[in-house]
C-alpha cells in the first residue's frame, strides 16, 4: 500500500507494576483497513486498545495516529481528534437516556457546537444501530444487546476516523452478530479506519482484512485472516502444544 | 414545538403564584416569618450549590462550608476597605469560584470518600488561615462590618429578603439551563463512567472544575449576603461544617439532580426544623435525625421525584 498507515504502533510495551502485559507490540493499520487483535485471555488485547486511547500510559514506545504522535495526548483530546473506541464492559451513563447517551458523543468529540449538527449525529447514529425504538428508555432498562449497540452508537455519534472496538459482539447471539457484522461493514464503507477485538471467531474472520495475533503480550503473527488461522504459532497459542503436536504428527503421516 | 398542556400550563402558573407570594411576603407576613423565609432561602442557594457539584458531576463535596466563609470574609473585607454591600457580593463571589478553581485542580482528582474528606480540610484549614492572617480579616476576634445608618433595620432586612430570594432564583436557573447545556451532559456523563466520559471527548478535569467553581460562587454569595445580614462574624459561625451537612441533607431529601428539589428540601428541612425547635427544645435534634433517617430510607431519591411521577400519573418513570 503505498499511503501511509492511519495507526502506526511502535514497540508498545505497557507494565503494571512488575508484569508486563504488552511488550513492544508493533504494526499498522492502514486507511479504511479493519484489523483486528485477537489472542488467548489475558494476552493483552483490551491494555494495547486502552494504551491507544491513553487509558493506560505506555512504558515505552509510541502510537501515531494520521501521522500526529498521539500517546501522551489526554484521552479527550483524542476523541476531539476522530479516535473513537468501545468498551468491552460496557459503560453506558446510567442517569442517561439511550439517546442522551448517544448525545454525549455527538456533543463533545471533534468540537461540533451546533445543535443541528448534534441532533444529526445522534439521529444517525441511533438509526443506524437500530436503538430508535429504545432511543427513550434508560440504559438498565434496554437488553445487553442494546446496550452493545449503545456502545458502537455513542463511538459513531462521534463521528470518528479511527474507530477501536472492544468485543462488540461478546454475549450476543447468532441474529444479533450477523447484524454487528453488517453494520462494521458499513461503517468502514464510510471511510473509517477499524482496530476490533473479538473473541467471536467466525465474525473476525469475517470481517477483517488483516488479523494481528498477541500472547502474552507479545506479537506472534499479523497476516489475513486464513493464513494467520492456519499459523503453527496461533494454534498452538489457542489450543494447546499437545494439540499443534498431534496436528503436526498428523500431517507428516499424510505427507509420507 | 410541542404545544404547551393544560397541566403545563398550571405548573407555570402554580410557579408564578409562588413567586409572587414570596415576592409579597415582605409587606403580608411579620420580621419573623420573613426571617425564616430568608434563611429557608439561604438554604436554597446553598442546597442548589452542592446540587451542581454533588448532584450532576456525582463528587460529593462536604466542605462546601469553605465557599461559604471565603464569601463572608470576601464581602467583609470589601466592605470594610470601603466598596458598597450590593458592589462586594459578586467580589465575594468571584473570590469563592477563584478558590474552588484553584484548589479543585488538584483535588478533584481525588474521588469518592477521599474527595469528601479533602473538602473538610479545606473548610478547617481556610478557617484557620482566616484566624491566622488576622488584621482586616479581625483574625480570632471576629470582623464587625461597617453599619450601613442610611437605612433603617427594616429596610435592611427587607433588601437582604430581596436579595436572598433572587440569589435562590437565579441559582435555580443557573441548575435548570446546566441540565440542558454542555458541561451538564459532560457531568452528568462523567458521574457515572469517568473514562467513559474522558474516551468520548469529555475534558472531565476542565467540566469537574468548572462545576465545583460555579458551586463555590452561588455558595460564596449567599455567605456574602449572610455577612452583611448578620453584621459580626467569625470564623466558628461563617466556616460551620453543619452549614454543609445541613444543605447535604436538605438536597438530598429534595432529590439530587433535579431542578426544584433542592428548593424543596430547603423549605421542608428548614420549615420543619422551626417548627420542631418551637416544641421540643431539649430533643430538637433527636427528633430531626429520626426525621431525616424516615426520609431518606422512605424516598432515596428524594421527595421531588414521586411528587413528579404523582403529577405525571405513573407514566412518566424516566427521569
Amino acid at each position: 500500500m503505498t499511503t501511509q498507515p492511519v495507526l502506526r504502533i511502535r514497540d508498545v510495551t505497557v507494565r503494571f507494576g512488575g508484569v508486563t502485559a504488552v511488550k513492544g507490540v508493533s504494526f499498522d493499520v492502514a486507511q479504511n483497513e479493519i484489523v483486528g487483535l485477537i489472542g488467548p485471555n489475558g494476552a493483552g488485547k483490551t491494555t494495547l486498545l486502552n494504551a491507544i486511547s491513553h487509558l493506560e500510559t505506555l512504558a515505552s514506545g509510541s502510537i501515531s495516529c494520521f501521522g500526529e504522535r498521539i500517546s501522551d495526548w489526554a484521552p479527550h483530546r483524542m476523541a476531539a481528534f476522530g479516535i473513537a473506541r468501545t468498551f468491552q464492559v460496557v459503560q453506558p451513563f446510567a442517569n442517561l437516556t439511550v439517546r442522551q447517551n448517544v448525545r454525549v458523543g455527538a456533543m463533545f468529540a471533534r468540537g461540533r457546537h451546533e445543535h443541528v449538527r448534534v441532533a444529526a449525529a445522534v439521529e444517525e447514529a441511533i438509526e443506524l444501530t437500530g436503538l430508535g425504538a429504545k432511543a427513550d428508555l434508560l440504559p438498565h432498562q434496554v437488553t445487553l444487546a442494546d446496550r452493545k449497540r449503545l456502545e458502537l452508537a455513542r463511538a459513531l455519534a462521534m463521528q470518528p476516523r479511527v474507530l477501536l472496538l472492544d468485543e462488540v459482539m461478546a454475549g450476543l447471539n447468532h441474529t444479533e452478530i450477523g447484524k454487528v457484522i453488517a453494520l462494521i461493514r458499513a461503517i468502514r464503507d464510510k471511510g473509517v479506519t477499524i482496530l476490533v477485538v473479538e473473541h467471536v471467531m467466525k465474525a473476525i474472520t469475517a470481517i477483517c482484512d488483516r488479523i494481528v495475533v498477541l500472547q502474552f503480550g507479545e506479537k506472534i503473527a499479523d497476516d489475513r485472516p486464513d493464513r494467520v488461522l492456519s499459523d503453527e504459532k496461533v494454534v498452538r497459542a489457542y489450543l494447546g502444544d499437545r494439540y499443534a503436536a498431534r496436528q503436526a504428527a498428523l500431517a507428516q503421516g499424510e505427507a509420507r | 414545538m410541542t404545544p404547551i398542556s393544560p397541566r403545563g400550563l398550571l405548573l407555570a402558573l402554580a410557579g408564578a403564584l409562588c413567586l409572587a407570594a414570596l415576592a409579597a411576603v415582605p409587606w403580608l407576613a411579620g420580621n419573623y416569618w420573613m426571617r425564616i423565609l430568608t434563611s429557608i432561602l439561604m438554604y436554597c442557594v446553598v442546597a442548589q450549590g452542592l446540587n451542581v457539584i454533588v448532584g450532576f458531576a456525582g463528587y460529593h463535596a462536604f466542605g462546601n462550608a469553605a465557599f461559604f466563609g471565603i464569601g463572608a470574609y470576601a464581602l467583609g473585607v470589601s466592605e470594610v476597605l470601603g466598596l458598597g454591600f450590593l458592589a462586594s457580593i459578586p467580589v465575594a463571589a468571584a473570590v469563592s469560584a477563584l478558590v474552588a478553581a484553584l484548589v479543585g485542580w488538584p483535588l478533584l482528582r481525588l474521588r469518592g470518600h477521599y474527595f469528601a474528606i479533602a473538602t473538610v480540610a479545606l473548610t478547617m484549614a481556610v478557617g484557620e488561615l482566616v484566624t491566622n492572617i488576622g488584621g482586616v480579616t479581625g483574625g480570632a476576634q471576629g470582623l464587625a462590618l461597617p453599619l450601613d445608618t442610611s437605612q433603617s433595620p427594616e429596610q435592611v432586612y427587607r433588601q437582604i429578603y430581596f436579595l436572598m430570594f433572587g440569589l435562590a432564583v437565579l441559582s435555580t436557573l443557573a441548575v435548570w439551563h446546566l441540565s440542558n447545556s454542555r458541561l451538564g451532559y459532560a457531568l452528568r456523563a462523567l458521574k457515572d463512567s469517568e473514562r467513559g466520559a474522558m474516551a468520548m471527548g469529555v475534558d472531565t478535569r476542565r467540566a469537574k472544575v468548572a462545576a465545583w467553581a460555579i458551586s463555590a460562587a452561588l455558595t460564596g454569595a449567599a455567605g456574602a449576603i449572610w455577612a452583611h445580614w448578620m453584621t459580626f462574624i467569625e470564623v466558628g459561625s461563617a466556616f460551620d461544617i453543619t452549614l454543609s451537612v445541613k444543605g447535604y441533607i436538605m438536597m438530598l431529601i429534595g432529590g439530587m439532580g433535579t431542578i426544584f428539589g433542592p428548593l424543596l428540601g430547603a423549605a421542608f428541612f428548614e420549615l420543619f426544623s422551626t417548627l420542631i425547635w418551637s416544641r421540643f427544645t431539649e430533643v430538637h435534634n433527636l427528633v430531626l435525625g429520626i426525621l431525616v433517617c424516615v426520609v431518606v430510607l422512605a424516598l432515596p431519591f428524594g421527595i421531588w421525584q414521586p411528587l413528579r411521577r404523582l403529577w405525571h400519573g405513573r407514566q412518566g418513570s424516566r427521569a
